[in-house]
């Protein structure tokens, strides 16, 4: 069996692959800081990508340990911006966290003081110890990127990101975080342990480092620039075909016997945003059935809410319910 | 267009594209709901058919496939507006449906129904679709409208116990179906808030089809058509003089007729008190016409003075009644050209209807007495069964015999027949003929025996035009008579064997009359000469006539001819008359009482399905034999070919013997032909991935000449019919990239690298806005071969079917 004389070059295959992509290397360089990072967890790392370039906000949700923080903080330093981190604890205040006004007693008059939501990239670690009155902080800053106080709006940035941590084992003075500031993350991700190999590599990198020593991670890009790939993202090509595919799967969120709370609008509408970060990163300019389930998994766990044990089970029976569009 | 609110099923935020429906629980309710008033319906449907098993096998058809495609066509609809749309279609259909179906019916093969229960049948198959898609709010609605419309229909058409009591069961569900409906629509109106823009569809529906409505009416009242236009559009409106012969009810006769209660105007064949006398032909008139007449004494014409035309014709007339009065009939006739002219006046031209079963033997006559050329009665009276009147449900019956007389009887048969053009006294007769019923006759005297032992009213010389005739006759079963010693011969019996009146009268019936000095016997020209002495040498001398002899009207003994029996044997052909006559004349040399019967043959294709009858026409007329098996049992056979045998009643196990027995014959005189669709059959199931992967490729090579798009969908179509006859198609959740890319593993880098460029462009094709740059057609064209030759079915296997 012998290849045809019209087979297509490598280089054609190139063009197919990034017909769309102008911003390739930023994106190749984003992906290469966080795969040093946080080693052998490649997927994640794509993930993480696709929350970004989609505009939405992370929640972990593992174990102590697992390098949740070191992820945040590399994606805060390659995005070069600035990075706050919040360690939540119960007797954290909103304004810990928004920022206040305070009465200046020379000039006579009120100053806001910017609170950690003024900045590039938030953490926010063990979300879940901070009481519901802080959580809800977050609301308006997460999902409208402004803050509210005192009648007085401020702006945040445009590429304001939240990556939030929780600790799925320790339920003894935490508050589960409510359905609606659940929805407000574009998805929830589960690091899990490294394999062997991922193990290895980490322990021969961190021979001969101090404990304490601080690494920093060069920039990539700049805020702006992440704002430009952004907007790009959002014009990533959505056929009517999938569209419909994708209304029927959250649709079919709705009507699954174990779910109570199914999928939003607001939330079908981060599935296509996060689809559509998932087709650019694969170097597409259009969106398959393939990019929706995907990003099926890490968007439709942090909505879905209802008696069951493993949503992973819930979100691939929702998947096998719908007919991917094919020939229709 | 109006401003109006929202109803509670739309602003629901748990409701699917914000229309769960007003009662979303509410779908199997309103199926179940629309399934009971079918049920109710198909009741009513069956019980007005002509033909109820049919007709019940037919609707409970039509409800499985309708229930079962619009689940398909629901299962297929991914949104509530393509949920409205097939839904629509599927209502379009179910309303052609009917009518279409019928149509073919009328036209293609029998079978029919009254057009206001077609309408009917489509009003409830439409509200079985609506059932279905009755997650979408107004269409669950419209199936519950539409089934208690049907409801209402049902109760006013039937009395039906049966069907009452389901409306009964559909009222009290319907009223549950509203409860909870009230309720949902209560709770929703708390949080109803929203206004949506919207055309208002009940004064749209409405007033579009008023105006329609209002338009026709204009133009056929003006341009004075309506007559035309509506000619008929009801037939069971009445007022045109247009009819559907499958009415069921109207203002005309139609060809159901009713008896009439008061002031009748006109009569038929029905239970009334009216008896009317008209000119009706006698059977002689018909086998005269039929076979033709008996040939006239040459000598005695001879001497006689020649006489004026116009007497001629008189002395024919006096010749025919002399005959009618000696009770003879001449196995001797001369075929002259039938005299058609008095029955095609007839406004009908039957003789006679009979309902129920055929094929049937009526007898009317019978002769005892032979003497080579003509048959006749010696007049002697028998010693016949007294008749008794019983009353059954206040209906008169005349028992000719008691029920079970015989060891043969097993079972018995209705039939009914109604006197149309027959002028007669005697009740046509079926065999066993048990007892007969007409409606008002309650006097003993009405029923009697004529001589030759045919059941008759002795007390008019005919019976009544269009009077309706009850029979109820005995079936037998011959089994006992092929396995016993049978008959009992003349010369066999002696007198305590039978009972007395039937010894004195069995010369009557047995060869000594005349045939004792012919040499040798008949019998011995046939091949039963070494049979058995039963039932089955009957069967035998029955079945060497139907096989060996041809049936032909024009082949009638000379008129010179001594002794039929012997030319028609040298013949080998002629009318059934011979048949008959050889027949009684071979039984009665082998030892058995016979006598020949004359009467009508009811046949099989002269059946009127819509009527529910048979007409029996002039030409029916038919003789054959019966043959005494004791006292009062005479059992018919049919000897002549192409007529069928009177029915004998079988067991089951006789029956299942005789069904394995006709299929085995059958098996094996079809046995090449099976055994070649088998081989061929066999040969196909095993090649069959190879022939259905040659017409897909064949059909991938066609239909990609149009251009590379099409080259590229028709060569995933192909990849998916091959991993379909691999046994691992894909799964339904999986895309051709996802699925297919497998195929690339531990592949060669050339199929690599194909199937990875195949799969690019798929994926583009099928969900990219831009689809692929035309300079790229030459590739595409060329990978797509390339992907198609090496992608084989066993390629196929081995890397997708561990992954299912």
């Amino acid at each position: 069996m012998s290849l045809p004389a019209a087979t297509p070059s490598d280089q054609s295959t190139a063009k197919l692959r990034t017909s769309s992509c102008q911003h390739q290397a930023a994106i190749d360089g984003l992906r290469r800081s966080l795969q040093t990072a946080l080693i052998g967890k490649n997927d994640i790392v794509e993930m993480v990508l696709a929350c970004l370039l989609a505009r939405g906000h992370l929640l972990f949700d593992d174990l102590p340990g697992l390098g949740k923080t070191t992820l945040a903080k590399a994606v805060a330093g390659a995005v070069g911006g600035d990075f706050a981190r919040v360690q939540c604890t119960p007797d954290l205040l909103p304004t810990d966290i928004t920022g206040f006004n305070m009465f200046n007693q020379k000039t006579r008059e009120f100053e806001f003081r910017r609170g950690p939501v003024f900045s590039d990239v938030l953490l926010a670690d063990e979300i879940n110890r901070a009481t519901p009155r802080t959580q809800s902080a977050l609301f308006e800053a997460m999902a409208e990127r402004q803050v509210t106080l005192d009648g007085q709006t401020h702006l945040l940035s445009q590429t304001f990101f939240v990556i939030a941590t929780q600790n799925p084992v320790e339920s003894h003075g935490a508050y589960p975080l409510p359905e609606a500031q659940l929805d407000r993350f574009a998805m929830k991700l589960r690091i899990g342990y490294p394999d062997r190999r991922s193990e290895l590599e980490m322990l021969a990198a961190n021979i001969g480092v101090a404990e304490g020593v601080r690494r920093e991670t060069q920039p990539v890009i700049t805020p702006t620039e992440l704002r430009q790939l952004q907007e790009h993202v959002a014009k990533v090509a959505v056929t009517e075909k999938v569209r419909e595919y994708l209304v029927d799967l959250g649709r079919a969120t709705r009507e699954h016997k174990e779910v109570t709370l199914g999928l939003s609008p607001r939330g079908l509408i981060t599935w296509q945003r996060v689809a559509q970060a998932r087709a650019h990163l694969r170097g597409r300019d259009f969106v398959t059935p393939d990019d929706i389930q995907d990003v099926a998994g890490p968007v439709l766990e942090v909505r879905l809410a209802g008696d069951f044990d493993s949503a992973q089970k819930i979100v691939q029976e929702i998947l096998a319910s719908v007919d991917v569009p094919v020939f229709r | 267009m109006t401003w109006r609110k929202l109803p509670a099923c739309e602003s629901n935020p748990n409701s699917t594209n914000g229309e769960q429906g007003p009662y979303p629980t509410a779908r199997v309710d309103t199926l179940l709901l629309v399934l009971i008033a079918s049920a109710t319906w198909t009741v009513v449907r069956v019980n007005a058919a002509w033909n109820p098993a049919s007709t019940a096998v037919h609707a409970l058809c039509e409800l499985v496939i309708t229930t079962v495609v619009a689940f398909v066509l629901r299962r297929h609809a991914r949104t509530l507006p393509q949920a409205r749309c097939l839904a629509t279609i599927a209502v379009m259909a179910s309303v052609v449906y009917p009518l279409a179906a019928d149509l073919a019916m009328r036209s293609f093969a029998e079978g029919s129904e009254p057009f206001e229960m077609l309408m009917l049948t489509g009003l409830e198959l439409s509200a079985v679709v609506l059932a279905v898609f009755s997650h979408v709010p107004r269409l669950g609605g419209a199936a519950v409208l539409l089934s208690s419309f049907l409801s209402l229909f049902v109760m006013t058409m039937t009395k039906d116990r049966l069907a009452l009591l389901l409306t009964a069961v559909y009222g009290m569900w319907g009223l549950w179906w509203l409860m909870g409906a009230y309720w949902d629509r209560l709770a929703g109106a708390l949080v109803a808030s929203q206004v949506e823009r919207r055309i208002p569809v009940r004064v749209s529906v409405i007033g579009g089809t008023g105006i329609v409505l209002l338009l026709l009416a204009t133009l056929i009242g003006t341009t004075g058509v309506s007559a035309v236009s509506l000619h008929g559009f009801m037939p069971t409106s009445g007022g045109t003089q247009w009819h559907d012969s499958h009415a069921r009810s109207g203002v005309g006769d139609g060809d159901a007729m009713v008896a009439a209660k008061d002031e009748a105007m006109s009569f038929g064949p029905v239970e009334s008190d009216l008896f009317l006398d008209s000119d009706m032909p006698t059977l002689y008139d018909m086998f005269n016409d039929m076979y033709g007449e008996p040939p006239k004494p040459k000598k005695k014409l001879e001497r006689n003075i020649g006489l004026a035309p116009s007497e001629v014709k008189e002395t024919e007339q006096q010749i025919a009644k002399t005959e009618r009065n000696g009770r003879e009939f001449s196995a001797v006739r001369r075929n002259v050209e039938r005299r058609r002219q008095t029955l095609d006046d007839l406004k009908a031209p039957a003789m006679l209807y009979v309902v129920g079963r055929v094929p049937l033997h009526l007898a009317l006559e019978r002769f005892d007495t032979f003497d080579g050329r003509v048959w006749t009665h010696a007049g002697a009276t028998e010693n016949r069964p007294t008749i008794r009147l019983e009353t059954q449900h206040d209906k008169p019956w005349a028992y000719l015999m008691s029920v079970g007389s015989s060891f043969i009887h097993r079972g018995m048969e209705s039939h009914a027949v109604k006197i149309i053009n027959l002028k007669t006294n005697r009740f046509p007769s079926p065999p066993q003929l048990t007892a007969v019923h007409v409606d008002k006759v309650d006097q003993p005297e009405f029923f009697g025996w004529t001589d030759d032992g045919v059941a008759c009213m002795p007390v008019r010389d005919h019976i009544p035009q269009l009077t309706v005739i009850h029979l109820r006759s005995q079936g037998v079963n011959l089994q006992p008579l092929r396995g016993a010693s049978f008959p009992l011969a003349a010369s066999e019996q002696t007198t305590t064997q039978v009972g007395s009146a039937f010894d004195l009268d069995i010369d009557r019936f047995t060869i000594k009359t005349f045939g004792s000095q012919r040499q040798p016997p008949l019998w011995r020209r046939s091949p039963v000469e070494n049979s058995s002495r039963n039932w089955q040498q009957v069967e035998a001398v029955v079945e060497w006539l139907r096989t060996e002899f041809v049936l032909d009207p024009n082949c009638p003994a000379p008129e010179d001819c001594p002794d039929v029996v012997a030319y028609f044997l040298h013949a080998k052909r002629g009318p059934d008359y011979l048949f008959a006559t050889t027949a009684a004349v071979l039984l009665r040399e082998l030892g058995y009482q016979t006598r020949l019967v004359t009467g009508f043959y009811a046949r099989r294709d002269r059946f009127d399905r819509r009527a529910g009858q048979t007409t029996v026409l002039p030409e029916d007329v038919h003789v054959w034999v019966e043959v005494g098996v004791d006292e009062n049992t005479w059992l018919a056979i049919e000897p002549t070919p192409g007529y069928e045998p009177p029915r004998e009643s079988l067991t089951w196990r006789q029956w299942a013997t005789i069904a394995m027995r006709d299929f085995g014959r059958w098996f094996v005189e079809h046995l090449a032909v099976l055994v070649g669709v088998s081989v061929l059959f066999v040969l196909l199931f095993v090649a069959r991935c190879v022939w259905l992967d040659a017409v897909a490729v064949g059909v991938c090579e066609v239909m990609g000449l149009r251009s590379s798009r099409a080259r590229l969908r028709w060569t995933m179509r192909l990849l998916e019919w091959r991993a379909w006859l691999a046994g691992c198609p894909r799964p339904r959740r999986h895309t051709i990239a996802a699925w297919y890319s497998r195929l690339a593993d531990n592949a060669p880098p050339d199929l690599q690298l194909s199937m990875n460029h195949f799969l690019c462009w798929a994926d583009r094709l099928l969900y990219a806005p831009t689809g692929i740059d035309p300079s790229e057609d030459a590739t595409v064209k060329s990978v797509c071969r390339f992907v198609a030759a090496a992608c084989t079915r066993q390629h196929l296997a081995r890397n997708l079917c561990h992954f299912k």
